[in-house]
């Protein structure tokens, strides 16, 4: 358990650092007028690509070559994550289509089954009553622009 | 005008039934939201953000204000009961107060936590009442070049110069300046970082990354730990008026607490975390029986409570005096001074002086609403705490969708939520503070539009921020910092090995 602890760390910290790398290659392309040649829009760019990079590979250092922290480390469940992610992407896939109230059923029910629920219809009933509540509330109540029903069959 | 004055025009302000109405439904919220553990007052205030805008700048800031205070009362209730932190600012409590909670003794607990945080909170917000005057006159001098190097010193000191890890710090603060770069550069018009996508030119809204961190971040880090998912609710035993014993042992923990809690959130110093830890090191050392401490000892759940709503009120002196937000509510908070086209700092002391010090006026009477709200109603409270979890975590993730969806009316927003939910499970897998990533959101482009307008006016000479006294001085106090902790723990290192 210790090694993939460490190992982790050192990943997030590559992570990092070619994030830096990312962002320097993109403040290159950054065309600068000559006005503001001495401190334009590249210039803090340009730090924060330095700052990304050093303390990534310092991250990246220390997990794989530091000593162990002292982990509280609990074993993950990959399958509750899926569900979660399940949830979001139906719901962005869904809002503008299917309208607010079904798009929110369903990332209640996903969300709900990633927590371990067993109860399929009731999650399912619950999140259509939050839904509809909500859209209720904030679409009359405080007068915020949702997609009803399936693009304006229902409003 | 003096400044009892002020405060006495702002409790004009806040005492009309309309803005009480709004401290109470900020204390209730705050509460709320306090209590029910994965949904925290950064994360409530920012998907409030976009439904507020309809409201006025009073009224808005007023019920923020009080969900501020009120997530501080309610974290601790969920502490004592369950085990688990409310809010950052509660861990020692989690573990002291639970401890007294297990032994019949949780009413006690609730008791000293309830009357410590009003008391802190009243002494704190008397201390922001007639010190924010004073930084103000002070502030009012400063240039871009002052306000870039204090923004350099919040970076250092937030990004954990005292915590556990500061390159960790580091690397989550280099993220967020990151993100803040996205978008449109605002003194050349020039488009950063946004890959093409049009939705980025206007940046990436601090909101939509906070939600992402905290709520998304969060539901995906516990749903993915078994071991979190389940908590064992302590009952309320005992009585809710403490013994006189109780009380002896619990005032002067109380006062100590304030006096530790309040400059470390007035001092950018890092939260409401460190505080708590420091508190209740202090009431072990000065304790009659040491021993009790690890057991339930009530010192040890009076001093931290008190602790961090002093952080709390004094976390407000930077964010109101200087604009400089030193915990991740603060960001927020300053993002939604941002959306009513306020920027606080000295200016708005005099510009928007009845909204300020009828804000400063609300945190009195919220702390009074809170102390009635918390310990006579504690048992209303508590049933919160059963709402099953998958419930919990549906509904907050159905409410950050809305939220965020809302800010725009797009659901290239959504896609985003996810990325940033996705990052945020990272970050707190690995352990990485999310803190300075929210803050070096909204201070990176502060900082660089304070760096860049510093140069103009010096045609570029970089020494400006040097050669001016005060900007240099808090220079120096940054770089000391950055450097002394390294010092000091390589220096313990050799003598460890020699």
């Amino acid at each position: 358990m210790r090694t993939a602890r460490i190992s982790a760390d050192a990943i997030v910290g590559i992570g990092i650092a070619l994030l830096g790398v990312a962002f320097a290659v993109a403040t290159a392309r950054i065309e600068v007028q000559p006005v503001y040649a001495k401190v334009g829009p590249t210039f803090v760019p340009w730090l924060v690509s330095a700052g990304l990079i050093v303390t990534g590979s310092l991250m990246a250092w220390a997990g794989l070559y530091g000593s162990p922290r002292p982990g509280h480390e609990g074993e993950t469940e990959w399958p509750p994550v899926a569900w979660i992610f399940l949830g979001l992407i139906a719901d962005w896939l869904l809002f503008k289509p299917a309208g607010f109230i079904i798009a929110s059923t369903v990332l209640f029910f996903c969300v709900a089954r990633g927590f371990g629920s067993r109860s399929a219809l009731w999650d399912a009933l619950l999140g259509a009553m939050l839904a509809i509540a909500a859209y209720l509330l904030f679409r009359y109540g405080l007068n915020l622009n949702l997609p009803g029903f399936f693009a304006g069959i229902w409003r | 005008m003096t400044t009892l004055q002020h405060l006495l025009a702002g409790f004009s302000t806040a005492l009309t039934l309309a803005n009480l109405g709004w401290a109470f439904v900020g204390v209730t919220l705050g509460t709320l939201v306090g209590i029910l553990p994965g949904i925290g007052p950064a994360l409530t205030i920012a998907l409030l953000l976009p439904v507020t805008s309809t409201l006025t700048p009073d009224a808005a800031f007023i019920m923020f204000a009080g969900l501020y205070y009120g997530a501080m009362y309610g974290s601790s209730t969920t502490s004592i009961l369950l085990n688990t932190p409310g809010e950052s600012g509660s861990i020692v409590t989690a573990v002291e107060g639970n401890l007294m909670a297990r032994q019949g003794r949780g009413a006690a607990a609730l008791a000293t936590a309830a009357i410590g945080s009003f008391v802190a909170g009243t002494i704190g917000t008397i201390l922001l009442t007639f010190l924010a005057p004073l930084i103000v006159k002070l502030a009012i001098r400063f240039g871009p070049a002052e306000y870039f190097s204090l923004i350099m010193l919040a970076f250092v000191t937030i990004s954990g110069f005292l915590g556990e890890s500061r390159v960790k710090g580091m690397a989550s603060l280099f993220l967020g300046l990151a993100i803040g770069l996205v978008g449109i550069d605002s003194l050349t018009g020039q488009a950063r970082f946004t890959l093409g996508f049009p939705n980025l030119l206007n940046g990436i809204d601090v909101v939509i990354v906070a939600v992402g961190l905290f709520a998304v971040g969060e539901a995906l880090y516990i749903a993915s730990r078994p071991d979190l998912r389940e908590a064992r609710i302590e009952a309320v035993k005992g009585s809710l008026l403490m013994t006189k014993e109780e009380w002896a042992r619990s005032w002067l923990p109380w006062l100590r607490g304030t006096a530790i809690g309040f400059p470390f959130g007035a001092l950018p110093a890092g939260g409401t975390e460190i505080p708590t830890f420091l508190s209740y090191v202090t009431e072990k050392r000065l304790a009659r029986n040491p021993e009790e401490f690890g057991h339930g000892a009530i010192e040890g759940v009076a001093g931290p409570e008190a602790a961090n709503n002093a952080a709390v009120a004094g976390v407000l002196v930077p964010l109101l005096t200087l604009g400089l937000p030193t915990s991740a509510t603060a960001a927020i908070l300053l993002a939604a001074f941002q959306q009513y086209g306020l920027q606080p700092g000295p200016l708005l002391f005099q510009q928007e002086s009845t909204l300020i010090w009828g804000l400063i006026a609300s945190l009195y009477i919220g702390n009074v609403m809170l102390l009635v709200l918390n310990l006579p109603l504690v048992g209303l409270w508590v049933r919160l705490l059963s709402i099953p979890q998958h419930l919990l975590y549906g509904a907050i993730l159905v409410f950050s969708t809305l939220g965020v969806y809302s800010l725009n009316g797009s659901t290239f927003d959504l896609v985003l939520l996810a990325i940033f939910g996705a990052l945020g499970f990272i970050m707190r897998r690995s352990e990485l503070p999310v803190a300075p990533c929210v803050i070096g959101l909204i201070l990176g482009p502060m900082a660089e539009a304070h760096f860049r307008r510093a140069l103009s006016i010096s045609q570029g000479d970089l020494s400006v921020f040097v050669t001016q006294p005060i900007s240099a001085a808090i220079l120096a106090l940054a770089l000391a910092a950055l450097v002394v902790p390294t010092v000091i723990s390589w220096t313990r290192s050799r003598r460890a090995i020699a």
